[in-house]
């Protein structure tokens, strides 16, 4: 039993649990040999809680985003050799099964070609009319035999489709089934009044990326994919955290042994960065050789500016700034204001923009000034309205303000923000901003 | 009156390198700014549900992103202020401060803006919108919807073009 110290109203204790579980969410130790038995034998557990299948022990670990991708999208190829890997009459219904698939292929193929053959003798015929003269036999077998290849491999194409996907049924993402498994057990994680899994949410949410699964194999069920804190394509699934905090105070959760061994596999599975399940294919990410984050506020987000924030196994490099990953060809220098301007992604737009500063990009893109006044309330500063270049941004008029204080590096910063089209008063598009008459606004009496 | 120092105080923050300690925050009736939020006195208008500000003070805007948290609390011998969060009909509102006569309210920042003294009054707390592109109006005929590969074009774009 725990003692009084660690109740679940500790708050210590709670905020000591996040900070040791974000550094396990950004922790880019190399994997041992045990660590990988220890994720497959955590993917095993959840596997099996999910399906009610045995585990196909069929793991492919891939060392960067472009290795994933390319195992995703193999996946069929992957997935067939343990599929067919079993022993005596199991083996021989899954052959049978795939032969029998097989044979409707053949099936539709054979009918395709009968359909084929009888327009066939009409294109004879339609030769014979355009030679001006009747074909011999030769010539007639010819252009049948032509015909009907022609188009029976058209029609074949077109149908053995639907007999192959029936087949590839087998092989299907199974995310979904065991999202469904995890979520009543990862559903508490209260302790007093810190809800751990939504700190953790808070901290690492900025980290993940859905962009991972882009491309993936998928057969009708949509590709889920996992990570360390949750789920790719919802942030608002909670990882283990909240159980596991729970779980480490002796707290009861309530939880039968399967749902025991679940949680334990999603621990286990936390050394590997991401994780995509399909029926006999589980393919897992290993963590980045380098993975350079900073703090924003309470969340963690990528972010290097003299290099790649994330560096792979592999060599694949990846480069980000302030959270927003920037194309590899403008990461190293300043880009020229036409790459800005071709740049279709506002927000790349906005960091490439920030890090030179906003004054630098309006003098080297010559933005034309529409008017200036001084801004009430930040005394010897000015609000500058310029004309932004057509097609670019989403509005025709941008405002350079300047801060009221410092910031820390004790520098008063510019920046620059996307007013209405229709105004021409910079006063006035300030006073937009918070929404109220540009009088008001006129009486500012100080700016902090 | 406060310092710099001793509003960040109110909150358990030390003072920022970049700022000086005893530097003075004047306590304003008029406008005031810090950051994207904006202090502009109203008519007192109506019955609002007002609570007490907590000794601890209240968190008005908690940037989960950019931990940009301003928060609102009472000044020196200041205990009636009180303080209501907005309930959503300006979506730029962001709350209203109540100050009797005599007595101040401090709106501080933790990391980069400072602290901002709020004289006797009636306050509301704006926030800063940004421009979001107006979404383009879908041309209404099913026929005409989604022909080609601009879902937006209604027929006279289509001869236009």
């Amino acid at each position: 039993m725990p003692d009084e110290a660690a109740a679940p109203g500790d708050a210590t204790f709670g905020s000591a649990f996040v900070d040791r579980w974000v550094r396990g969410s950004i922790d880019v130790t190399p994997l041992t040999e045990a660590d990988r038995r220890g994720v497959e034998a955590g993917l095993a557990a959840l596997h099996e809680a999910a399906v009610g299948h045995p585990w196909h022990g069929n793991v492919v670990w891939v060392r960067s985003p472009q290795e994933l991708a390319r195992a995703l999208a193999n996946a069929p190829a992957l997935m067939r050799g343990p599929y067919l890997a079993v022993a005596g009459r199991a083996r021989a219904f899954r052959v049978a099964k795939a032969l029998s698939q097989g044979t409707m292929v053949l099936g539709y193929a054979f009918i395709a070609a009968m359909v084929a053959f009888l327009p066939s003798y009409y294109a004879g015929s339609m030769v014979s009319r355009a030679a001006g003269y009747q074909l011999e036999g030769g010539g007639l077998l010819a252009v049948v035999v032509l015909v009907t290849i022609v188009t029976g491999l058209a029609a074949a194409a077109v149908l053995s489709r639907a007999a192959i996907n029936s087949a590839r049924n087998v092989f299907a993402p199974i995310g979904a089934e065991i999202e469904q498994t995890v979520q009543p057990i990862l559903a508490p994680g209260r302790l007093g009044d810190l809800d751990v899994a939504a700190a953790v949410r808070r901290r690492t949410g900025g980290l993940w990326d859905e962009r991972l699964l882009d491309g993936a194999w998928t057969e009708g069920a949509k590709v889920r994919g996992f990570h360390r804190d949750g789920m790719l394509h919802d942030p608002s699934v909670p990882g283990a955290a909240g159980p596991a905090a729970l779980r480490e105070l002796g707290g009861s959760l309530l939880l039968d042994a399967p749902g025991q061994a679940v949680l334990s596999g999603l621990i286990d599975v936390r050394r590997a960065l991401v994780w995509v399940p399909y029926a006999w294919l589980t393919v897992v990410l290993e963590p980045p050789v380098q993975m350079h984050t900073e703090q924003a506020g309470e969340g963690v987000r990528l972010h290097r500016e003299d290099g790649p924030a994330l560096v792979w196994a592999d060599g694949q490099v990846e480069f980000y700034l302030h959270g927003v990953r920037i194309p590899a060809e403008l990461a190293g220098r300043e880009p020229t204001v036409r790459e800005l301007h071709a740049e279709r992604n506002s927000e790349v737009r906005r960091v490439l923009i920030e890090r030179e500063g906003w004054t630098h990009y309006i003098s080297r893109a010559g933005l034309r000034l529409v008017s200036q006044a001084p801004d009430p309330g930040n005394p010897g500063r000015e609000l500058r309205l310029y004309r932004t270049p057509a097609r670019v941004f989403d509005s025709d008029r941008l405002l350079l303000m300047t801060n009221g204080s410092p910031d820390r590096t004790g520098a008063l910063r510019h920046y620059a923000e996307l007013v209405p089209g229709t105004l021409n008063d910079p006063v006035e598009a300030a006073a937009w901003q918070y929404g109220v008459p540009a009088d008001v606004y006129r009486e500012l009496a100080r700016r902090t | 009156m406060h310092t710099y120092g001793s509003a960040l105080a109110l909150i358990g923050v030390t003072v920022p390198d970049h700022f000086q300690a005893e530097a003075d925050v004047p306590v304003l009736t008029a406008p005031q700014a810090q950051g994207d939020l904006l202090i502009v006195p109203v008519a007192p208008e109506g019955e609002r549900p007002w609570t007490a500000l907590p000794d601890e003070g209240e968190q008005v805007v908690h940037g989960e992103a950019t931990g940009n948290t301003h928060w609102l609390h009472r000044g020196f011998d200041s205990p009636g202020v009180r303080w209501v969060r907005a309930d959503g009909e300006d979506p730029l509102v962001v709350g209203f401060v109540e100050v009797p006569p005599g007595q101040s309210a401090m709106l501080v920042h933790t990391d980069e803006h400072g602290a901002n003294g709020i004289g006797p009054g009636t306050y509301a707390i704006r926030r800063k919108r940004e421009f979001a592109r107006p979404e383009p109006q879908l041309a209404t005929n099913p026929l005409l919807r989604g022909f080609g590969r601009r879902p937006d074009a209604n027929a006279w774009d289509l001869v236009w073009d």
